[in-house]
């Protein structure tokens, strides 16, 4: 564990600028998704009309918020020269190279996953709140509030634990066609959801919480701690028997 | 005592098969790996080093088995291979600090007294160095934690001849006390010539052809000029070249000895005899 803290210190202080610049973007972001949360909860809950974009506010939540795991302003996410010259293989190579055990190796990658998720996460949903007028808190409860941003910490969680596999277990071509084939997924997903209840998964989630209270986020914390605990044995196998060339 | 014992060791690629290799590094000795391009000497280090992983065989070092003691064994072992590149952001002093972390025997002094020796810049971020100080800077690291094992790839090449000098005599110094080996690939005979007592030549389809102790070669490697070349001179199994396209015919022989007493036996007069040198050794066991 302190082996792994050591070099989760080590990494970030490198990446420090790329971290930085994600952030950046991550309050873009926000500024982007309070209105269409607001717009959700109003519809869903209020008796206004609203002109309201379900699709935003899912690809929002359900597409994006997985990515806050990585630090996705920098180089390797930035440039294509990544599937050419695979720099998260090269820089995995070296470590195996070192007296660094595999299990330090793959628990690091997770500790920079989690602290990068939990630092954009914890900036996205300040921002979030400090925009949303008193109105959205009319119609959802602080409480609710809570376990809604809980959930949504619990899938990115969930989800962005696969991005260490992705950056440190396969190449730089599957870094770049990963986010599509995600996409691609979740969108035929979304779209069969949409068909089949009418309502978004955001809305779902809304839905889910008023109507169960904590057992939704609680559901989520189990699922989204198991997720990651098998993330990362699944990296540490795949650090273990992988190549490097 | 063998430092390294492979045993069968094999690896397949779509387009490359490297093995079955065999052989064993004796404790004080240093060994020349010797290949053309391709032939898989990095790979060869990879898997040592269980960067790439056999489809057969085994690998014993320091009479421990890769990869189950693979930290232990890690730790005793300085490897350079041109690997430092994802450091490219971090000043060589910010690289040291991850060496002397994770190398229990990291020795400061001797890092610095190396750093000052090659002229190097601490400060100087590893992406700004040219090839060659990438080159001296991969050598350092792989000597500052006093290591029982170097593996090295090509440490010399890309460096400035006088760098190459100091080169030499830091890895003379380093195997003079008997307890430490040490397996390079290279190019350079001089290399081979100065630092080596065995040379291992892999064949283009990745095959160990040849596994010379350079004493012997020297010793027995000759050319003889003769009067004559008879069939079954041409047929003799330590004959391994004849050459009659010029007056007069040389034969080539890897047991001197031998063939010299065979010759006066059949009292067919030599000319000249020439011992051969290292590289025309080398460069035949290639070409063949």
């Amino acid at each position: 564990m302190r082996q792994a803290l050591w070099l989760v210190k080590k990494e970030l202080k490198y990446h420090y600028l790329s971290l930085m610049l994600t952030l950046v973007f991550i309050i873009f972001l926000a500024l982007l998704a309070f209105p269409i949360l607001e717009g959700t909860v109003l519809r869903l809950f209020g008796t206004e009309h609203v002109v309201y974009n379900r699709i935003m506010i899912d690809a929002l939540f359900v597409l994006l918020l997985p990515c806050f795991g990585a630090i996705f302003m920098s180089k390797p996410y930035l440039s294509f020269g990544t599937i050419k010259e695979d720099p998260y293989s090269k820089r995995m190579a070296l470590f195996r190279a070192m007296p660094i055990p595999v299990h330090v190796l793959a628990l690091s990658r997770t500790f920079i996953m989690v602290i990068t998720l939990l630092l954009n996460i914890t900036v996205f949903y300040i921002i979030i709140t400090l925009m949303l007028s008193d109105v959205f808190f009319q119609y959802l409860a602080p409480i609710e509030y809570v376990l809604f941003l809980l959930f949504w910490f619990c899938y990115a969680l969930l989800f962005g634990g696969f991005n260490p596999f992705i950056e440190n277990g396969t190449n730089g071509k599957v870094l770049h066609l990963f986010p599509y084939l995600f996409i691609a997924i979740f969108g035929v997903l979304l779209f069969v959801i949409y068909y089949a209840t009418g309502i978004g998964l955001v809305d779902w989630s809304l839905l889910a919480i008023r109507e169960y209270g904590f057992i939704a986020p609680v559901c989520a914390v189990i699922i989204a701690g198991t997720g990651c605990y098998y993330w990362n044995r699944l990296l540490t196998n795949r650090l273990r028997t992988r190549d490097y060339m | 005592m063998n430092v390294v014992r492979v045993e069968g060791l094999t690896k397949h690629f779509k387009k490359f098969h490297l093995g079955p290799l065999n052989f064993k590094v004796e404790k004080g000795t240093a060994v020349g790996l010797v290949g053309s391009n391709g032939s898989g000497k990095s790979t060869f280090f990879r898997l040592l080093m269980n960067l790439v992983h056999a489809d057969g065989g085994t690998v014993e070092i320091f009479g421990k088995k890769m990869p189950s003691s693979e930290i232990e064994i890690k730790q005793s072992i300085g490897f350079a291979a041109n690997m430092l590149e994802p450091f490219y952001q971090l000043s060589i002093k910010e690289i040291s600090s991850h060496f002397s972390y994770w190398y229990p025997s990291w020795n400061q002094n001797k890092y610095e007294d190396l750093i000052n020796r090659y002229k190097l810049d601490e400060g100087e971020k590893f992406g700004k160095c040219s090839t060659g100080m990438k080159k001296k800077v991969d050598f350092i690291f792989s000597l500052s934690h006093e290591p029982e094992l170097l593996l090295l790839d090509e440490p010399t090449a890309g460096v400035d001849l006088g760098s190459q000098k100091k080169m030499k005599e830091d890895l003379i110094e380093f195997l003079e006390d008997g307890e430490k080996s040490l397996i390079m690939s290279t190019h350079l005979i001089d290399d081979l010539k100065q630092i080596c007592d065995n040379i291992i030549i892999l064949s283009p389809n990745g095959k160990v052809q040849d596994f010379l102790r350079k004493e012997e070669v020297e010793e027995n490697w000759a050319k003889f000029w003769v009067s004559e070349l008879t069939e079954e001179l041409r047929c003799h199994p330590h004959v391994i070249k004849v050459n009659d396209s010029q007056h007069p015919s040389y034969l080539l022989t890897d047991q001197k000895h031998v063939v010299e007493k065979e010759l006066r036996e059949k009292g067919i007069s030599v000319i000249s005899i020439q011992r051969l040198p290292l590289d025309e050794i080398i460069e035949f066991q290639l070409d063949s």
